[in-house]
């Protein structure tokens, strides 16, 4: 079973907003710290214990279905980014989709997948740590600061 | 099992030497005893020994508690309590011998049934557990502690339901399987007495710190909640001494006005630029260009193909290839290999579902875009934030003036409230550090509860590798695994149970005023409010209590000093009426005051009910001694206790000397 999964260092670093609103699932927590790791395309694998994390949900909650497909190409793009894959490779970009997408689960994505999935949530969350001199104490500080910390991570990322 | 107390005698004691007896002629205890104590006749006292005699805690008592009992001017070496109980009808009897030259506390316990006359603190096993103190302080109490029950600043609650199910008894189990581990691998031979040595003393220490860090951690959960309930109050009174008054205070009220307005209009706007944020779109240009772009490639690709992965498997079980070849064993193999490199029908529709979406939420619409409308969210949060801020600012300006303007107390209740909020900040974060489950390993003295129970964890299981006692081990962390999921299921269990019976209850009692317990989070929590009126409270302490202690299979006596004295007229009678259908023996000690309301309604709820008056004897109450009735008259030289309803009724002194 593929579980979204947030690091708990990423649970601790967000706790002073996470609990209300305008929060309102952890998940999404997640996201914030997925599209930070999708701009930088940075990726931390979540594998044994040097980042415990737990399990959030299966699906895509509520307020996320309606963009759960276009979560997952950008996350198709970043790995055909990652990989170096020639767009114009055919057999290459349909095993990267066999590899990553699964229509038989419930949220579409295979192990591998979501597991890359969490790893740029992880990863994500490691690039706002390191640009914010602190943890956010509001979320309204924090969500307007956001956008500019994606534009700069994708500026970097274009330029790397 | 049911324990009844049978009555109790005081002698050498601050109370007055008196002989309660609480059965008299009837064959068993009534249901309800009233003691009429005029303040000043050793009601406290009387409690204080029935719980020290019952609970065997005096046996610990230093010198100078134990002279503390000696009453002022009397020259008697010794002061006797003695407390007779009927358990499940059979007599047991404990008798406390406070010698106040030795400063020392010893006990006797008379068991006709088994064992006759023993030197110490002895009851039966199966009683010993109900004598508990914490345990005793359910059922013996004075009228304060229900209060306390309701009391945020308390864990009353949660420690009458730890008490009453006895949930201490998980941790003994956990502290035995632990014990038993340990003498277990001090048997085994030893690889390497060095090691085993160094890792023994990381584990003691160990050990030790996570007591330190617990109790720590107590201190400053309770230091959050105090802090927290004088920092309401202080601003409670700040705000209504501001709220009085001339032009600064007006425009202070109005400020703070202005700042809730701010307050949520901030609200809102964060929660509608989250919305807009939740559109990935919205966030950057290049994600909405990448998405574009795979979907143009994919379409350029021909991805997903029409052929799909199925269609290969199908024609292997045919004899000839489509191209009208035989279908030969080698041929079977390549076509099955090739086949998985196809993407199959499902695989083709999710494909096919991202690309769908890319095109809708890329196509330009009549309606705002999602960067356009994140971009006026954001706007509008920048707006609210500056205004929240400036109306903040003006409030803490104007509460600035109002304080220069002279007033001295405000002054100091700012300057308290303002430590008091670094103090609670402080212990918040000291318990978020305890609680924390990301703590780096590395640190001598952790303070993460759950770094420093995987240390414990780590050095008990490499102490097991080298004692080979790994089964022994990991059946220990079994066992304490199911203890700790035991309690925190049980009290879940427990607390649901008991918010519902006494929810029911509630409704009958306060059926003017209703109340509802919604939860209990250490102490009672109410349903929509804070707290209750005084008697309210009172009344659905009882209510929990009661319900708490009839919840097993026991039947315990409720034994309290002043039960009504806070309520009005109403919830007195609700309340009295009530109390013998929830305990099998109710003792009160009363004063005239009380009895109106409370009396009435009890006696009115039961037939089984006996009325006891007492008073010492001195100089101001010389006066009674020649009223007083020809029969139920006993007396001593300190005291009068007199039985029956009518003197008890007629009796009009509220106060003697102090205790």
């Amino acid at each position: 079973m593929a579980y979204f999964r947030l690091r708990t260092d990423a649970q601790s670093w967000f706790s002073e907003i996470a609990d209300a609103p305008p929060f309102r699932t952890k998940f999404d927590v997640f996201y914030l710290c997925l599209l930070a790791g999708l701009a930088s395309g940075r990726a931390t694998e979540l594998a044994g214990a040097t980042h415990p994390a737990t399990d959030l949900v299966e699906k895509f909650v509520e307020d996320y279905r309606p963009a759960s497909r276009l979560i997952i190409g950008l996350l198709v793009t970043a790995e055909l980014r990652k990989s170096g894959i020639d767009v114009s490779e055919k057999a290459q970009v349909r095993a990267l989709f066999k590899r990553l997408v699964d229509s038989e689960s419930p949220n579409s994505l295979t192990e591998p997948g979501m597991r890359r999935l969490n790893a740029y949530a992880s990863g994500g969350y490691e690039y706002l740590a390191e640009q914010r001199d602190m943890k956010p104490y509001t979320a309204e500080e924090f969500i307007q600061s956001y956008t500019a910390l994606i534009g700069d991570a994708i500026a970097k990322a274009a330029l790397g | 099992m049911r324990i009844d107390i049978a009555g109790w005698s005081t002698s050498g004691l601050r109370c007055p030497d008196v002989a309660i007896d609480l059965i008299g002629p009837a064959p068993a205890t009534p249901k309800v005893t009233l003691l009429q104590m005029p303040n000043g006749t050793g009601k406290t006292t009387t409690l204080e020994m029935l719980i020290a005699t019952l609970s065997g805690a005096a046996a610990s008592w230093d010198q100078k508690i134990v002279r503390s009992y000696r009453r002022k001017g009397d020259d008697r070496d010794l002061g006797t309590f003695v407390v007779s109980l009927l358990v499940d009808g059979r007599p047991l009897s404990i008798e406390l011998v406070l010698d106040f030259e030795m400063g020392t506390a010893r006990y006797r316990t008379t068991n006709p049934g088994s064992g006759g006359v023993v030197q110490s603190w002895a009851p039966p096993p199966l009683v010993r557990r109900f004598l508990a103190k914490e345990f005793l302080g359910l059922f013996v109490f004075n009228g304060e502690f229900a209060a306390r029950l309701l009391d945020e600043r308390q864990t009353a609650a949660d420690d009458a339901i730890d008490a009453l199910c006895q949930l201490y008894l998980l941790d003994e189990v956990e502290d035995f399987v632990e014990q038993e581990w340990a003498r277990r691998t001090k048997q085994a031979g030893a690889k390497s007495d060095g090691a085993l040595a160094r890792l023994r003393t990381q584990l003691a220490n160990m050990t030790t710190r996570r007591g330190i860090i617990v109790q720590a951690r107590a201190k400053a959960d309770g230091q959050v909640r105090d802090t927290a309930a004088e920092m309401a109050d202080l601003s409670a009174k700040i705000e209504e001494r501001l709220g009085t008054g001339r032009s600064t205070r007006e425009q202070f009220n109005e400020a703070k006005i202005e700042m809730t307005r701010t307050e949520g209009a901030l609200v809102v706007a964060a929660g509608n630029a989250m919305q807009a944020l939740r559109q990935p779109l919205a966030i950057h240009p290049s994600f909405a260009t990448s998405l574009i772009a795979l979907k143009d490639n994919l379409d350029n690709l021909r991805l997903p193909e029409n052929t799909s992965a199925q269609f290969f498997n199908e024609l292997l079980e045919e004899d000839e290839c489509i191209c009208g070849r035989e279908m030969t064993p080698g041929a079977k193999h390549e076509i099955g290999i090739r086949s998985l490199r196809y993407l199959d029908a499902s695989e083709s529709g999710v494909i096919n579902a991202i690309k769908q979406d890319i095109g809708d939420f890329t196509a330009s619409s009549e309606t705002q875009s999602p960067a356009e409308s994140l971009a006026t969210a954001m706007a509008e949060l920048g707006t609210a934030r500056r205004d929240q801020k400036m109306a903040r600012q003006t409030v803490l300006a104007l509460q600035q003036k109002l304080i220069d303007e002279g007033d001295e107390e405000l002054r100091a209740w700012q300057l308290q409230l303002n430590k008091q909020t670094k103090l609670n900040a402080e212990c918040a974060r000291l318990v978020a550090e305890i609680d924390a489950d990301d703590e780096k390993d590395g640190a001598s003295d952790p303070c993460s509860l759950k770094l420093i129970d995987k240390k414990i964890k780590d050095f008990g299981s490499k102490i097991s590798e080298i004692t080979e006692t790994v089964t022994l081990r990991k059946q220990t962390d079994v066992v304490k695994g199911i203890m700790a999921r035991t309690k925190e299921l049980a009290r879940l269990k427990i607390k649901a149970e008991l918010i519902a019976l006494s929810n029911t209850r509630l409704e009958k009692v306060l059926a003017n005023d209703p109340l509802t317990i919604a939860r209990i989070d250490r102490s009672i929590r109410l349903e929509g409010q804070g707290t209750g009126s005084t008697a309210q409270v009172l009344a659905a302490g009882y209510v929990f209590l009661m319900s708490a202690l009839r919840r097993g299979n026991n039947d315990f006596p409720l034994v309290v000093d002043s039960p009504a004295n806070p309520m009005d007229m109403g919830r007195r009678r609700r309340v009295g009426a009530l109390i013998p259908e929830l305990c099998s023996q109710f003792v009160a000690f009363t004063i005239n005051t009380e009895l109106p309301g409370f009396v009435p309604a009890l006696a009115a709820a039961t037939d089984e009910i006996r009325y006891l008056t007492m008073f010492r004897k001195t100089p101001g109450t010389a006066r009674l001694l020649p009223a007083l009735p020809t029969t139920g008259v006993t007396q001593n030289d300190h005291s009068v206790v007199v039985e029956g309803s009518d003197y008890f009724m007629s009796f009009d002194v509220t106060d003697e000397e102090e205790d």
